[in-house]
């Protein structure tokens, strides 16, 4: 079993440092040598005039998603000690747009801008400098984008999931696409008859405004070709092709490995829930607190616990958890000092960002036992306070029993009894 | 190839330096448990600037403020300098370095440099709200099959289409 500095919680000690700084220098090569610290390379891809930058990220994503599904399927690797991103459908479209209108427009991405920034290239310095200026500006308006950057929000959503496929299948089909779009990138560029673009030669003619001899002797494309772009011949092409699915498709024919933990684990990738995946992520995350085990603790009242409430004064006032306190976040500090380091600090926000935002920021200030609650009060709410009636899963007699109790005390039983069908908590008051 | 003084050399062969990308990428997911990224690093380095001339005001900041004090001390801002050493590297053995602001054979640096800002604003700014760049999302996100990463690929492709001509220009030969 592979341990990573993530599983550690190492990403960010000097270990984790050193190993960044290598991958990054890997990366950096990597970009450079596919031509990719050339803004007007990554451009042309808008132009179809030259494929690089698609042969170049299809490769990498289908040889790593290969590669990654054959250890979950061995058992080598635990999906949970991957930092996976979280889906957020809108934000992740209008960012993609906007990204895109960003690239073409600066030649660059924060990445082939940095590698070309070690090549030289000013206009990746003022692309960064733009980058910069354009972080600022979101942080300065975070107020007013947020709705957005929050929009339609899904955790951690696999795409096989959605198309109903196990993991292995989707890498076939992702490899299979990938090879079709070669094939298409090469046929396209063909047709373009490359020219200037794809040589290196033309950084000397801008640099030194004196053509290069065969661009002044007015030489067509097709000779500059063979001095400076890579012609992918027709054997390597099909060669690499058959390599990709090959490897692929193998992963059909590799048993998951049956050990029922990590047969667990294989099916997160496999397209289990995200429900279910966030779960098992959360059951590792030392600094979250399940919705159940907090109400058994307030319930049981525990010595020294505190539930800290971080939202604004008027939503506190609509419905909060019961023996909650209100902090917003800038009189966190002011207020938490006393509680450093003694007993069990839990903050909740309605989701999950407020509060983990807030809980980074202590914990950075030494705050070592600071907790977020799960899901936040709409998790609180949905697997706590959710009458049994409004489940749509089959809920134990015991879990029944709990959950009955955990209303009447955070509801108050008037509450429970007279409006048991009532899912509007905060309307209830 | 003719062995001229300087002379650039030709760029990879695509399909194998994109493997040589995948392999990066796999061993981050191995070592690191994370894959590549630059933007947050670039984001950082801006609240760390930001900071320096501000330091109240990016504390008490939502977004900014919860990277705490010590912004920089972030695995990604050293993932970025050896993105900048590779490239350095790379560029140099290939004999590919040269300080110049690439554009259209057509285009002057004015025009250009604009649109290099320009661009690095929206690409700034759009980082931050998909939460990753074509490194963090695209790549990495891709390769994990996350569904949001998949979309942003698709979709920073789109945008980059729908714009290509209205920017056509910087590139003129």
């Amino acid at each position: 079993m592979i341990n990573t500095l993530y599983a550690a919680d190492a990403l960010n000690s000097t270990a984790g440092f050193a190993f960044s700084v290598l991958i990054g220098f890997f990366f950096g090569v990597a970009l450079e040598r596919a031509g990719l610290a050339s803004s007007r390379k990554i451009a042309a891809i808008f132009y179809f005039r030259d494929m690089t930058v698609l042969k170049v990220m299809l490769t990498a994503i289908t040889t790593a998603a290969i590669g990654l599904a054959y250890l979950f399927r061995l058992g080598w690797l635990d999906p949970a000690s991957i930092y996976f991103p979280e889906t957020v459908y809108g934000a992740q479209i209008v960012g993609g747009l906007l990204l895109g209108i960003g690239m073409v427009t600066g030649g660059w991405c924060p990445g082939t801008a940095t590698a070309g920034l070690g090549s030289g290239r000013i206009d990746a310095l003022l692309f960064l400098a733009g980058v910069a200026g354009g972080s600022v500006l979101f942080n300065e308006t975070f107020e007013w984008v947020k709705p957005l950057y929050e929009y339609r929000t899904a955790g951690i959503v696999s795409a096989p999931e959605i198309f109903g496929v196990s993991g292995p299948a989707f890498v076939v089909g992702l490899s299979v696409v990938a090879v079709i779009l070669f094939w298409i990138s090469e046929a396209v560029e063909q047709a373009r008859q490359l020219r200037v673009h794809q040589a290196p030669d033309y950084i000397d003619y801008i640099a030194t405004k004196k053509a290069p001899e065969h661009l002044a002797a007015g030489v067509p494309g097709r000779t500059l070709l063979q001095t400076g772009y890579y012609r992918t011949s027709i054997i390597f092409l099909t060669l690499f092709s058959a390599a990709l699915i090959g490897a692929a498709a193998g992963l059909l024919f590799v048993e998951p490995v049956e050990l029922p933990e990590l047969k667990a684990q294989w099916r997160m990738f496999a397209g289990q829930s995200a429900e279910q995946r966030l779960m098992e992520h959360i059951e590792k995350g030392r600094d979250h607190i399940a919705p159940e085990d907090l109400a058994r603790r307030i319930m049981n009242e525990e010595p020294g616990l505190l539930v800290v409430d971080i939202r604004p004064p008027d939503e506190y006032r609509q419905f909060h958890i019961r023996g909650a306190v209100n902090v917003p976040p800038p009189d966190l500090f002011d207020y938490l000092e006393p509680y450093k380091d003694r007993g069990m600090i839990v903050l909740y926000s309605n989701g999950m960002n407020h509060s983990g935002q807030a809980a980074a920021a202590l914990r950075r200030q030494g705050y070592d036992n600071v907790y977020i609650l799960t899901d936040g009060l709409e998790g609180f709410k949905e697997r706590c306070l959710k009458p049994v009636s409004l489940r749509s899963y089959p809920v134990s007699q015991e879990q029944a029993q709990r959950i009955r109790e955990c209303r009447e005390y955070f509801l108050g039983g008037a509450a429970a009894i007279s409006n048991p069908a009532s899912s509007d908590i905060s309307a209830s008051n | 190839m003719a062995t001229r003084k300087n002379q650039p050399q030709s760029y990879a062969n695509p399909y194998l330096a994109g493997l040589l990308l995948g392999a990066t990428l796999f061993f981050s997911f191995i070592i690191l448990g994370a894959g590549l990224g630059a933007s947050s690093a670039w984001a950082r380095f801006s609240a760390w600037l930001e900071g320096l001339a501000a330091p109240q005001r990016v504390a008490a900041s939502e977004y900014f403020g919860a990277w705490g004090a010590d912004v920089l001390s972030y695995y990604l801002v050293f993932m970025v300098l050896g993105v900048f050493a590779g490239g350095l590297f790379s560029a140099l053995t290939a004999g590919r370095v040269r300080l110049i602001v690439e554009r259209g054979l057509k285009t002057g640096i004015a025009l250009r440099s604009v649109l290099a800002v320009f661009g690095g604003v929206f690409v700034g700014y759009a980082a931050r709200l998909a939460r990753g760049c074509p490194s963090g999302q695209g790549l990495t996100g891709s390769a994990l099959l996350s569904a949001g990463s998949l979309l942003f690929l698709i979709f920073a492709f789109v945008g980059g289409y729908a714009a290509a001509l209205l920017v056509r220009r910087q590139w003129h030969d």
